[in-house]
């Protein structure tokens, strides 16, 4: 494997520090299946889930993040009625919890797509 | 020098096929009697580097980094890799990483409260899925 070490990433005219690149990469993401039987297609940094529950599942990390304030985004695959929430009490540096509501607020299953943006351990 | 866990995750996924585990773990945590057995299921990309070797960290720097503070640095990215695991060894790997001590560990109860299974003993029909519980007697989990 080698490594590409430069300081600063341009095209020529504009010139951007190269840890704005790493940093601002997402360090995790998946795609789960609507019963938390495991995972769609490509994954990265994930190590597995944990299916808690009717809408309810645990993704975690391989690579750990430096703290649990990173920035999560989440969408739920689904035409209409469901949203996917993340409780922050849930947050550590190798794991994370997410939910799927539907229209009256109890959990439901669905597939959910989610990422993660952050700083790494 | 070591290169860092995620220079090594990316290196593994751009070179080996995903593996799907044939395995899942059935889990109860004893401080939640009310809660539903949990279903952990590896993830493919994760199985693969571990199959493989010189990837992954060894398992206790993990337990040490998990009382570790916030932002303080941690142990596991820079530990020297393991090497290569079977699928079972692989599994028990996991169980250690990604679920609490407190249950594969600490729990002295007489309840079964883990198992590791084969993916066909899973229910697939999740209508009571938050009243599924490890069954005492059998090698399956029951609603």
């Amino acid at each position: 494997m080698s490594t590409l070490n430069v300081a600063n990433v341009t095209d020529g005219t504009t010139s951007v520090p190269t840890g704005y690149v790493v940093n601002g990469s997402a360090k995790y993401f998946s795609r789960t299946t609507g019963t938390f039987t495991g995972f769609i297609g490509d994954t990265l940094n994930a190590s597995s889930l944990t299916d808690d529950g009717a809408g309810v599942v645990t993704i975690s990390f391989t690579s750990n993040f430096n703290n649990s304030n990173y920035c999560i985004s989440g969408m739920v695959l689904a035409t209409s009625g469901k949203i996917v929430t993340s409780p922050e009490h849930t947050h550590s540096v190798g794991s994370t919890q997410f939910r799927v509501h539907n229209d009256a607020g109890a959990d439901s299953d669905a597939n959910i797509t989610t990422s993660i943006l952050g700083d790494l351990a | 020098m070591i290169a860092h866990l995620w220079d090594r995750l990316a290196d593994a996924k751009a070179r080996l096929d995903p593996v799907q585990s044939k395995y899942r773990v059935l889990f109860e945590n004893p401080t939640e009697p009310e809660a539903p057995a949990s279903v952990l299921v590896p993830d493919p990309n994760f199985m693969a580097a571990a199959l493989a070797g010189d990837v992954l960290p060894p398992i206790d720097t993990y337990i040490r980094d998990q009382s570790v503070p916030d932002g303080q640095p941690k142990e596991h990215p820079y530990a020297e890799p393991v090497g290569a695991m079977t699928e079972e060894e692989a599994i028990e790997y996991l169980v250690m990483k990604d679920i609490s001590p407190s249950i594969w560990r600490d729990y002295n109860g007489n309840r079964t409260i883990m198992k590791i299974v084969p993916v066909e003993l899973i229910p697939s029909d999740r209508s009571f899925r938050n009243a599924w519980k490890i069954n005492q007697a059998e090698q399956e989990i029951t609603a």
